[in-house]
């Protein structure tokens, strides 16, 4: 039960770092592979339980409503550089400007 | 009519018209024209297009109001053929001549270009061919778009109606997403590199998971730019998948061909990038769905085994599993030990040849070495069996536990009902095997929402299975 868990965190925190897109796909994987159904009961309440995890994670990313919306430009030495989308007042609030690079 | 007023731009005498034979007026009319209009450039549509067999061509150019005939021979077609064709505006370079035989006047063309719309369509031809022998637009080079994209890279003017239509849009279906604009001028001198320039910029920053790239409608002229080589090899390039959105439906251009995907307009594009943000939420709840069906299927399976395991004799007293294993041990040490005392010394050996070798030099140490063996072997075998049992037990117990968090009422609430025996000497009480019942006996059936008292008219079990 124990090793059950820990390996159910480990997957949990594999998806943490997954985009929407990877989620997506990994959540149809598991699905199909419990649909084939020659996994063990253990494999397949594991993979039951990241299936969950994952539809849980993909909820919140959809429920997400304020759309971002910023502007890529060159800076003075040609590198990609990130500002705001003048005149587009509906994504001015709650942009804080720290999309991953 | 012609001869009549070209009589009057010839001075005659007084009084007495001059009269022409039909050879000396035209011979007149082409040594005039041939040399008055020994260079001239006419600009007009191409009508009545014929081309012979080795290669001169033949058309009319014509304007609102009037036609001239054109000839422009294999030998001195300066500006090539392509593009032309009925309908096209064309430049046509070349002297005015006479044909006396027939009395026509015709341009004898030595160059003919298309202009405007035809030139540009020759040239589009001309390109597409080139970057089609490249292999620029095959199908393999396509790559597969991201389904459920969460960051979106635009690629257009940033005061274009195309950019406000695609984040109306993405707004309304995938409200999720991050957009990042890189604003480019998408028509005049300069723009197909500044186009290129801002996919290149998507690609060093790596970050959108779709570009779309394309700008609103417009004349053919306005769209060039997504018509030239940069933007095509910059498409082509990029590693991050492109959606062309070009104009309108009617509009196909090379950045079309490029592209991974072609959308007819930029409001296409944006909805074929991202999927309705409802559609995806009854994706996921139809995943959910199969995997808490498949896993309760599962569960119902397990259970069945469980129930298989359960009743399996070693399971009800286990001592008698260890209990067989060393009456097979015993067993075996018995045979053993009947081989080694008894006669049949060349039996041993074949047993165990190297024993058997041993055997022949010290027979009295080699036989107790072998006992010394057997009594090991057989005192792992206990220590094993025992703990296999010990093993099977806490494996069968963890699958109970795990099965029972599962709240069988979940089950009863799907339509499957429990039967008991009315009897509470039997231990189980819960009747799982159509043979556990005997016709007369009383019964309770217990389902969801309680329970009814039944009795067994009959009994109909099937042939007994195999237990493991």
């Amino acid at each position: 039960m124990k090793r059950k868990e820990t390996t159910a965190a480990g997957a949990t925190a594999e998806n943490a770092g997954r985009t929407f897109e990877e989620m997506m796909v990994r959540l149809e994987e598991l699905v199909e592979r419990l649909e084939e159904g020659n996994l063990s009961l253990e494999d397949s309440i594991k993979s039951f339980e990241e299936g969950v995890d994952l539809v849980r994670r993909c909820t919140t990313v959809l429920g997400e409503a304020e759309q971002r919306i910023q502007k890529l430009t060159r800076d003075a030495e040609g590198k990609p550089a990130l500002a705001p989308l003048e005149g587009d007042d509906e994504a001015d609030e709650g942009r804080d400007g720290e999309l991953p690079f | 009519m012609t001869a009549r007023r070209a009589m009057a731009r010839f001075p005659t005498r007084e009084g007495e018209p001059r009269v022409w034979t039909v050879s000396e007026i035209v011979k007149s009319l082409k040594t005039t024209l041939e040399t008055d209009y020994a260079r001239v450039l006419v600009q007009g549509e191409i009508t009545d297009f014929k081309r012979s067999g080795v290669g001169h061509v033949y058309f009319c150019l014509k304007d609102a109001n009037a036609q001239l005939q054109v000839a422009y021979f294999a030998g001195s077609q300066r500006g090539g053929t392509a593009g032309l064709q009925n309908g096209v505006d064309v430049q046509a370079e070349g002297r005015i001549s006479v044909f006396p035989a027939r009395g026509n006047m015709q341009l004898i063309a030595d160059r003919v270009s298309p202009i405007g719309y035809g030139a540009l369509q020759a040239r589009f031809e001309q390109l597409k061919r080139k970057l089609q022998a490249e292999g620029l637009f095959g199908e393999e080079r396509k790559r597969t778009l991201p389904r459920y994209p969460t960051r979106i890279g635009l690629v257009t003017s940033e005061g274009g109606a195309a950019v406000r239509d695609m984040i109306r849009i993405l707004r309304q279906r995938a409200p999720y997403a991050e957009i990042v604009l890189a604003a480019t001028r998408v028509q005049g001198d300069g723009s197909a590199e500044d186009i290129a320039d801002a996919i290149e910029l998507m690609n060093e920053w790596g970050w959108p998971e779709v570009l779309i790239v394309g700008r609103g409608g417009g004349s053919l002229e306005d769209l060039w730019a997504f018509n030239e080589e940069p933007v095509v090899r910059a498409i082509v390039a990029s590693r991050i998948p492109v959606v062309s959105a070009v104009g309108h439906e009617v509009d196909v251009t090379l950045a079309d061909l490029a592209a991974d995907k072609r959308a007819a307009t930029p409001t296409h594009a944006a909805q074929q990038v991202v999927l309705d943000r409802n559609e995806i939420h009854h994706t996921l709840a139809q995943l959910s769905k199969h995997a808490r069906e498949r896993l309760r299927r599962e569960l119902e399976r397990e259970r069945e085994r469980l129930r298989g395991v359960r009743n399996h004799r070693a399971l009800r007293e286990p001592h008698r599993l260890v209990e067989d294993a060393l009456q097979r041990v015993d067993q075996a040490r018995e045979s053993l030990a009947r081989a080694l005392e008894g006669v049949a010394v060349a039996r041993a050996r074949r047993l165990d040849h190297f024993a058997g070798r041993v055997w022949a030099h010290t027979p009295d140490r080699t036989i107790q070495r072998v006992r010394d063996r057997v009594a090991a072997l057989a005192h792992r075998a206990e220590r094993g069996a025992a703990e296999s049992v010990a093993r099977r037990r806490t494996d069968v117990e963890t699958r109970r536990r795990l099965l029972e968090s599962f709240d069988y009422k979940g089950v009863l609430k799907r339509g499957y009902a429990l039967v008991w025996t009315e009897k509470a000497e039997d231990r189980d009480r819960l009747v799982n095997r159509a043979r556990a019942l005997r016709s007369g006996a009383s019964i309770q059936v217990q389902f969801a929402d309680g329970a009814a008292r039944a009795q067994v008219t009959g009994v109909n079990p099937a042939p007994e299975e195999e237990t493991a």
